[in-house]
């Protein structure tokens, strides 16, 4: 036998994992500093790992925030805790302790009960709280939410047990339900664990029916179980009510709108199935106002020359391009919106534009109409958008648009149309494009539009589209806000470029860069001294391996405002592309975009779904 | 009382409660599965792994622990942090060893497969190692850092983010 003694290097791979099980994450941290066998056994074990990791996101988030960000700026964080923890780090308890007074917006994202009470009792102003996958736990405290405005449950099959233990909801005026397919199939109803479908809609009952002021109602479902709302229990009066996907049996939901007639002014349906009976109540004895529906839910032969008379909002939308004109085939809709009465002439051949502040369009041979809202028009088409058809639309609708304001293109290119909006649309303020156009004629002018967004340049000939995109931006006196959104590692000459080139530019959005705080400072100082006028500056400061995301504002540099939304890639594609989440938020919460947020997204690369 | 003979790696013969020797999932394992008779008083248990002055620590783990409850094998959640501060004293005084005897009780309680001796001893480990720096953990095992200083600074850069501003 081996006469030297043993030692630590004696010991199996899986005797240290054991020995490192008992670590928490400073300890691990420390660790993987002794040596590469201690450093590769914790880098390649996923249950230490995601410790480890979780622990340096939280440094870096903690460092920043604790650097840049002034407590009573902290008004609205979002803390993820998919990373597995048992219990709050310190790092965001301190962060909640230093702005406890201010956060007035929370979104909480798989946390365990008992956490959540935790982070709500150190938050005693809170106006809007998000709950996205909660863990159940064996809290059993009841809860009062005494300031609550605004409630929204993500994946709500697994927020049973918040639901069962709120007792006072008073103050509630809006609240969202998403529910997204659970891969268990199976309710998460603490108290009623072998409760089938009817469990989930028994507790969401009982739940609203505390909500005794709620104005606002959503609800959406992508899968089963559906919802059955029991009518009786409520005493608000809602507003505004939005559906998505279906959820409710056709009786339940005509009931509830019935009991909701008097107050509901807003009403959006999408992506459900088509109802005649429902949309006959809605446009024929409700008195509302904003109206969105897909047009896939408009039955046949459908005249609403009577029913839309108090309309002032209309949106049709259709989430298929195919479906949206097969609709139009058969339709044969009318439309009168906004309170001005007009007459439709059913033998124009073009579009008929009524006035300043409607949009009514009107195709040929008079079959059908797309009605944008105000003074907006957005223009979804997912991949599908060089349909011959649809472009042939989106030049009708922009030569009747001449008090246009905001154009947005999204998911397509848009070159062709660029010529269209500037001779047609005289008073547009904002540009959404996907690309910088091909080509720029010579008399292009934008003369008021003061802002441009681009959703994407092409990176392997970033130069020549810099350039393009400068001509674009000269071509346009009054711009101040351009904004680039996509992602490219040449961050320092798009801003130095763009900044210098566009002198009327004011703020100024990159998109990407890495370590922005090295160089930012001398750049933004070059770009000052080269004339430009600048005053805020923002970018996505993305990390390789930081998988959280936050925004910080407030820092000043050189005269110049400086606004950093941190992003993992992946995470920001998965929001972006997220149509539940997104449609969910744009409802309620507005823009993304416009959240100011912090956010810590640790994410367990096993555990994404 | 039944008793089972078990040789050393040193070839020294242990006599000891049938009870206690099955703390000792191996032993049990070889008793039921590979048909070694437990009746036979001249039958030998070899354990070519152990050495006998771990054997007899061992056996001493075991004598005392012999009555403990099983514990309900609920590690359920693997990513829990757990509890190093829950060693009885009799443990803490029993593990009162040089670094190369707990190591080698660590690995006869792996060979052995004896639950609860494993756990209290890399918890007296982990207890060694919590609360130093990587220089001082490294001191205390006699480790070297095979670090180059290169791998060195890039560790450590993904450790403590952004030191340069």
């Amino acid at each position: 036998m081996d006469s030297s003694p043993t030692t630590i290097y004696n010991l199996p791979d899986d005797i240290l994992i054991d020995i490192f099980s008992y670590f928490n994450h400073q300890n691990i941290l420390n660790a993987i500093e002794v040596c590469q066998r201690w450093a590769n056994i914790i880098k390649s074990t996923n249950s230490l790992k995601c410790r480890f990791k979780s622990t340096i996101l939280l440094r870096k988030s903690s460092y920043l925030i604790n650097r840049f960000y002034p407590a009573e700026l902290n008004d609205n964080i979002t803390l993820d805790m998919t990373a597995p923890c048992e219990n709050i780090h310190q790092e965001i308890t301190d962060l909640l302790e230093r702005s406890s007074k201010f956060i007035k917006v929370l979104t909480l994202k798989t946390f365990f009960m008992k956490n959540v009470f935790k982070v709500l009792k150190m938050t005693p102003n809170l106006e809007k709280l998000v709950l996205i996958n909660l863990r159940r736990d064996k809290t059993e405290e009841m809860l009062e939410l005494t300031k609550l405005k605004h409630l929204e449950l993500i994946n709500a099959l697994k927020i049973g047990q918040f639901i069962t233990t709120v007792s006072s909801i008073k103050t509630l005026k809006i609240m969202g339900i998403l529910s997204i397919s659970c891969k268990k199939k199976r309710l998460d109803i603490r108290y009623e664990e072998d409760l089938e479908k009817d469990g989930f809609s028994a507790a969401i009952s009982t739940f609203l029916g505390r909500c005794v002021n709620l104005k606002e109602l959503s609800i959406s479902n992508v899968q089963k179980p559906n919802i059955t709302l029991d009518c009786s229990q409520f005493s608000f009066n809602l507003e505004s009510f939005v559906l998505e996907y279906i959820v409710m049996p056709k009786q339940n939901l005509l009931e509830f709108l019935v009991s909701q007639k008097s107050s509901l002014k807003s009403f959006s349906m999408m992506i459900c199935e088509p109802q005649p009976e429902v949309m006959d109540l809605v446009l024929f004895n409700m008195h509302l106002v904003e109206l969105e529906i897909d047009t896939a839910m408009l039955p046949k032969n459908f005249d609403v020359k009577e029913k839309f008379s108090t309309i002032k909002k209309l949106c049709f939308k259709s989430y298929k391009v195919q479906e949206y004109l097969r609709q139009i085939e058969y339709n044969k809709v009318h439309h009168d919106a906004i309170d001005e009465r007009c007459e439709f002439d059913n033998r124009m051949i073009d579009f008929n534009f009524v006035k300043n502040k409607t949009r009514v369009f009107k195709l040929q041979d008079d079959r059908d109409y797309y009605i944008a809202p105000w003074n907006e028009i957005t223009w979804d088409i997912q991949k599908e958008g060089n349909h011959p058809l649809s472009s042939m639309l989106i030049m009708r609708i922009l030569s009747a648009c001449p008090d246009l304001e905001l154009a947005v293109f999204q998911h397509f290119y848009c070159s062709q149309f660029l010529d269209q909006l500037n001779t047609s649309c005289k008073n547009l303020k904002e540009l959404r494009l996907y690309e910088v156009p091909k080509e720029i004629s010579e008399d292009l002018l934008f003369e008021d539009l003061e802002t441009l967004e681009i959703d994407h340049m092409v990176p392997e000939n970033d130069e020549e589209v810099r350039k393009r995109l400068i001509t674009l931006g000269n071509k346009c006196p009054k711009l101040k806000t351009l904004k680039i959104h996509d992602f490219n590692d040449d961050y320092r000459r798009r801003f130095r470029e763009l900044a210098i080139g566009i002198k009327t530019l004011e703020e100024l959005h990159v998109g990407s860069c890495y370590q922005f705080l090295s160089s930012l400072q001398d750049d933004i100082k070059d770009v000052k001294d080269n004339g430009s006028n600048l005053k805020h500056f923002s970018c996505i400061a993305y990390f390789c391996e930081c998988k959280y995301f936050y925004s910080i504002t407030g820092m000043e540099v050189h005269g110049v405002q400086l606004t950093f939304h941190g992003l993992y890639r992946k995470v920001f594609t998965s929001i972006y592309h997220d149509r539940q989440l997104g449609s969910m938020r744009r409802r309620i919460g507005g823009k993304i975009s416009k959240i100011r947020e912090i956010g810590w997204r640790i994410l367990n690369d096993e555990q994404t779904c | 009382m039944q008793t089972i003979k078990l040789q050393s790696s040193d070839n020294e013969i242990f006599e000891c409660d049938l009870a206690v020797a099955k703390c000792s999932a191996t032993i049990r394992t070889m008793l039921e599965d590979l048909g070694i008779d437990e009746n036979s008083e001249d039958e030998v248990v070899p354990l070519p792994n152990v050495n006998s002055a771990i054997l007899r620590k061992v056996i001493q783990f075991c004598t005392y622990h012999k009555d403990d409850p099983v514990p309900s094998s609920t590690d359920d959640d693997e990513n829990k942090e757990k509890r190093t501060d829950d060693i009885t004293s009799w443990d803490a005084d029993f593990l009162k060893v040089d670094q190369g005897t707990l190591f080698e009780l660590i690995l006869a309680a792996n060979y052995l497969d004896i639950r609860s001796l494993l756990d209290v001893t890399c918890k007296t480990v982990a207890n060694m190692i919590k609360g130093k720096t990587p220089d001082e953990i490294r001191k205390t095992f006699n480790i070297k850092n095979d670090f180059t200083p290169a791998e060195e600074e890039q560790v450590r850069k993904e450790n403590t983010w952004c030191e340069e501003k």
